[in-house]
């Protein structure tokens, strides 16, 4: 083989690396961030209750058709305390928009948070790391954020209307390219 | 697990005896560098590091029994308007595989081009995610230079892709640096 022939048989690999990039890379994952609406967040006398709804996001939409999994799913909030006492409370989730107690909730939605801790006219900011110490069922979760629709709901002894705010929702998504 | 691990070593350690035995030549090398996610766009990039041997089974080819360690670089997630919302950890993997390098190693050459393809096993962790073992495929390209015979300095680029549990996977690019030295006849 020739010198000239040589050169270019040493660029070959290079071609393979670049032809092979593009057919291994079949998918990705995609961070979507969907911010609740604080007028959005209701206070009965019961609970707090949002609904994510993820049809509402554009990264979602592009990307629901070509889901593979769900990798990631947190909550970002924040929860006010104006009383004296320290007040404790967790979070559920479930399909059913409409329950209506918290009997109902506890038997029947799926406990994700628990342990949360508000000190006595405070207001605790529960970010990624902190939601990550609290977290129950997460599979479940899961299993739930691949429909795109479901409710939250907020256990506190007292909610007051405006006590949780600035909710976020964080999907991490593995889809098709 | 540990079966399938015994049983890759006892492959991979018989393949260094015949091919040893037969071509005469061989080698082991260190490398490191950095470790890009090419589609994941909750990691950053970390580093890779690890060790393999080199065989050379024909002038044309080689087998390169390896293992690898790769971390991810954490990310910050981040709202519309820049609010950080948290950092999200990136994880690691660690891998053991086998790759073949196909390109010209005769000795007249002091540079040599070659491609790389592979098959590897590979333990992926990550927080909040159970632990996973999974197949894995590599593929890429490199340079060796040979300032003296039994020496090389590598460069090299490798596309490193592992399909996960559940759909999905991870594609990364791994662009190390390292040095090969050679045993054996010239």
């Amino acid at each position: 083989m020739n010198k000239e022939k040589r050169k270019y048989l040493g660029l070959l690999p290079l071609l393979l690396l670049i032809l092979v990039c593009g057919c291994l890379l079949t998918s990705g994952t995609v961070v979507i961030i969907l911010k609740v609406n604080n007028q959005d967040i209701h206070a009965s006398q019961h609970f707090y209750k949002f609904i994510v709804n993820l049809e509402n996001n554009e990264d979602w939409r592009n990307n629901k058709d070509k889901l593979n999994s769900i990798e990631d799913m947190v909550f970002t909030f924040k929860l006010a305390n104006p009383g004296s006492d320290s007040i404790t409370g967790q979070v559920y989730v479930s399909e059913d928009s409409t329950l209506s107690d918290t009997t109902a909730v506890k038997s029947q939605a799926t406990l994700i948070l628990d342990g949360i801790t508000v000190p006595p006219h405070d207001t605790l900011y529960v970010n990624m790391e902190h939601y990550y110490d609290l977290l129950h069922n997460f599979d479940t979760l899961r299993d739930l954020v691949k429909g795109g629709i479901f409710t939250t709901y907020g256990i506190v002894p007292s909610p007051i209307e405006g006590g949780l705010f600035d909710a976020v929702v964080i999907v991490t998504v593995d889809a098709g390219l | 697990m540990k079966k399938s691990i015994s049983v890759f070593g006892t492959i991979l350690f018989l393949l260094l005896i015949v091919s040893t035995a037969s071509a005469g030549k061989f080698g082991i090398g260190g490398f490191a560098g950095v470790n890009i996610p090419i589609a994941q766009k909750d990691m950053g990039n970390g580093t890779v590091y690890g060790a393999k041997g080199r065989i050379m089974v024909l002038p044309f080819l080689g087998m390169e029994p390896n293992f690898v360690f790769s971390k991810y670089g954490d990310k910050d997630i981040k709202d519309d308007e820049g609010n950080l919302l948290g950092t999200r950890k990136g994880g690691d993997i660690t891998s053991f595989g086998l790759d073949a390098v196909v390109g010209i190693f005769s000795g007249f050459s002091k540079v040599r081009f070659y491609g790389i393809l592979g098959l590897n096993s590979n333990m992926v962790k990550r927080e909040k995610i159970p632990d996973q073992t999974r197949l894995g495929v590599s593929i890429g390209t490199g340079i060796e230079f040979l300032p003296i015979d039994i020496l090389g300095i590598e460069v090299r680029a490798r596309v490193h892709s592992i399909s996960l549990k559940g759909g999905g996977g991870r594609d990364n690019l791994e662009l190390t640096g390292g040095l090969n030295y050679y045993f054996g006849p010239k």
